[in-house]
């Protein structure tokens, strides 16, 4: 894995609307922007730009049925930090090894 | 409240602190555990090339106190925006040496600290999230 995958990832959810749509996604399922927006203070249109915005980095895909278009929370990018995370942790306990096996 | 993106390694070591100094304070060293070729003097705001599996990494040495601690930043060759610091740091224990080894992401932490003050729960729900999968996996 190239890059930071956690710096994008943060930047998409340092905002908390983002969040709580990524939430309502994950935990209700995927909804339309006016779903979305009904009973919410947000417009339409607001809401369709922070769905971009988690679209950019991978959260949340979307699928269009007729004129309809429903987003879903999408969950491949945490695994991709997991992905990075893992390899740096292991290059150093592959490291701490070898120091020990040096050590004696 | 999370702490900074940071991976954490303490090494027991059956070494006199002197004996794990001659490993981490000569770059010829770095190659018998930390990389697999290494060309650099360690003393401070000195550069030098690091080979670590199959990537070649730019190295600048931070910080020496002699005998005890070297701190130095690395980044894969040509992309200094991927900069991540390394502290190494001897701790002499009542059976032999203790190194203690922390990576940081200063791009990743210098984010974080701001998130911490505009939308710190955001760390948690993504950290929180990448620690259960860990841990389940």
């Amino acid at each position: 894995v190239s890059g930071r995958p956690l710096d994008d990832l943060f930047d998409a959810l340092a905002d908390p609307t983002r969040r709580r749509l990524l939430e309502r996604l994950v935990h209700d399922g995927p909804h339309t922007a006016t779903q979305l927006a009904a009973g919410s203070e947000i417009s339409r249109q607001a809401i369709v730009k922070h769905l971009q915005a988690l679209m950019s980095v991978d959260l949340v895909d979307c699928d269009r049925i007729g004129r309809e278009v429903r987003y879903r929370a999408t969950t491949e990018p945490l695994a991709t930090v997991v992905d990075w995370l893992r390899g740096a942790s292991a290059s150093w306990d592959r490291r701490g090894e070898r120091l020990r096996r040096r050590a004696t | 409240m999370e702490t900074d993106v940071a991976i954490t390694r303490t090494v027991e070591l059956d070494l006199a602190p002197d004996e794990l100094w001659e490993m981490i304070g000569d770059g010829d060293r770095w190659a018998d555990w930390m990389v697999d070729t290494a060309t650099l003097d360690v003393t401070p705001g000195a550069t030098g090339l690091v080979t670590d599996g199959e990537e070649d990494r730019e190295v600048r040495i931070e910080r020496v106190d002699d005998g005890e601690r070297i701190s130095f930043l690395w980044w894969p060759v040509g992309q200094p925006d991927q900069s991540s610091s390394v502290d190494l740091v001897i701790i002499p224990a009542q059976h032999g040496t203790v190194l203690e080894i922390v990576e940081t992401f200063p791009n990743t932490a210098t984010l974080s600290a701001k998130l911490a003050t505009t939308a710190w729960p955001a760390r948690v729900h993504v950290l929180g999230a990448v620690r259960r999968m860990l841990v389940a996996a």
